[in-house]
């Protein structure tokens, strides 16, 4: 039995449901807000997710995209290395004990998340490295927003060279279902897209709480797959 | 006295803390003294290990069998108990695709109780540390 913790970037346009998603994840359905303000520091929910058919489990720390982060922004810093800097222009984080745990995830394994490792957290905090050492990435665009989809291609870019010698195991996800009037993009096109980039595809609505929890279920267990691969190398190095 | 390798499990050392544990591949591994056993890191970095060796020792060369370990930070104390650990030594390590990382160093002012070694970075999303010894001498016992 192994518990393997990895970081989980949210990533897509604003509004398309990136927080609504993590929320809903991280209450485990509980509640829909329908006028959700957009989010003005980095969010971070850590749930843990069972791996099935293993008694193995992944710990997944999901941070959410700060509001104000455009798209215009992130063009700018393509192609010069990428330094996070959101440190300066975001909230100082309140105290408290979670804090440590959550900047430094390796402490949290030895003894436990704040003393209840398989309890969901949700906490506000400044990190200057939002998207710094990405495990896995949670790419969200918005059915009835055709520029949102075309987005993916550049939030997926930035998100891989952030690691560019390192696979980083994703998932694509089709928000907004329930607007099915207003839908500019269809399945077979953002799947044909996924496809090809080595996404999976998922369409949720967080409205309808429909299909939330399987991309994450889905990251979680690429993560492992990755890890029993990279244990199979570290066997065969002698 | 003669010198020794201080960092095996034959010799009273163990792993006191290791901050990820599959319990396949446990921290004990690094120090069995057999190098095809391994720890693994199981999930973000930076991640430790700290190691004691239940006396004061002078270590005066330290190798390091590991994979995929970008940077690699060491300290050390020379309390009885696992504090005040102060920096010792920093390093970059190259990675060669199927090579286990063979990292040598000749170590200055090698008095200790404990080592912690801090994984800052590394090259993949895991990394695995298949030995450590420290060859010096056991200078004391704990009082
Ligand atoms: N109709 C519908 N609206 C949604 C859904 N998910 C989120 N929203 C709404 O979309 C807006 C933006 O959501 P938010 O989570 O803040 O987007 P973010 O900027 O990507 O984090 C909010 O008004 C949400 O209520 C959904 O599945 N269906
Ligand atoms: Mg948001």
């Amino acid at each position: 039995m192994v518990k393997l913790a990895a970081k989980c970037i949210l990533a897509g346009d604003p509004a398309v449901g990136k927080t609504a998603l993590a929320q809903i994840f991280r209450s485990d359905g509980a509640h829909f807000q329908k006028n959700y303000t957009l989010t003005t520091g980095v969010d971070l929910v850590v749930k843990t997710v069972p791996v099935s058919d293993t008694g193995d489990s992944v710990e997944l720390f999901i941070f959410d995209s700060a509001g104000k982060e455009m798209f215009s922004e992130m063009l700018d810093k393509l192609g010069a290395p990428w330094r996070p800097h959101s440190k300066a222009h975001l909230p100082l984080p309140p105290p408290g004990p979670s804090l440590g745990s959550a900047l430094g995830p390796a402490h949290a394994a030895a003894r436990g998340f704040s003393g209840s490792p398989s309890h969901p957290h949700r906490i506000q905090l400044a990190v200057p490295s939002k998207w710094e050492s990405p495990n896995v990435l949670c790419l969200v665009y918005d059915v009835t927003n055709e520029q949102s989809f075309t987005n993916c291609s550049k939030w997926l870019e930035k998100a891989r060279s952030q690691i560019p010698d390192t696979s980083l195991p994703g998932v694509l996800v089709g928000n907004k279902t329930d607007l099915a009037g207003r839908r500019a993009v269809d399945s077979a096109r953002a799947q044909a897209w996924a496809l090809g980039q080595g996404l999976e595809c998922f369409e949720t609505s967080v409205k309808e709480m429909e299909n939330y929890e399987a991309p994450f279920y889905c990251l979680a267990k690429r993560f492992h797959h990755l890890y029993w691969e990279k244990v199979e190398v570290f066997q065969a190095l002698l | 006295m003669r010198k020794i390798n201080l960092c095996s499990s034959s010799e009273g050392t163990e792993v006191i803390l290791a901050t990820s544990s599959d319990e396949k591949h446990p921290p004990e591994n690094i120090i069995d003294g057999n190098p095809e056993t391994f720890w693994t890191t199981t999930g973000m970095f930076p991640q430790e290990f700290i190691i004691c060796f239940h006396k004061h020792v002078r270590i005066e060369r330290l190798v390091i069998q590991s994979y995929f370990v970008r940077t690699l930070r060491i300290e050390k104390s020379t309390s009885k108990e696992p504090i005040d650990f102060e920096p010792w030594i920093e390093r970059d390590l190259v990675h060669k695709e199927g090579q286990l990382q063979n990292e040598e160093i000749m170590t200055r002012d090698g008095h200790a109780t404990h080592l912690r070694f801090i994984i800052i970075s590394a090259f993949d999303h895991f990394a695995s540390v298949h030995s450590v010894s420290a060859e010096g001498l056991a200078v004391s016992n704990l009082s």
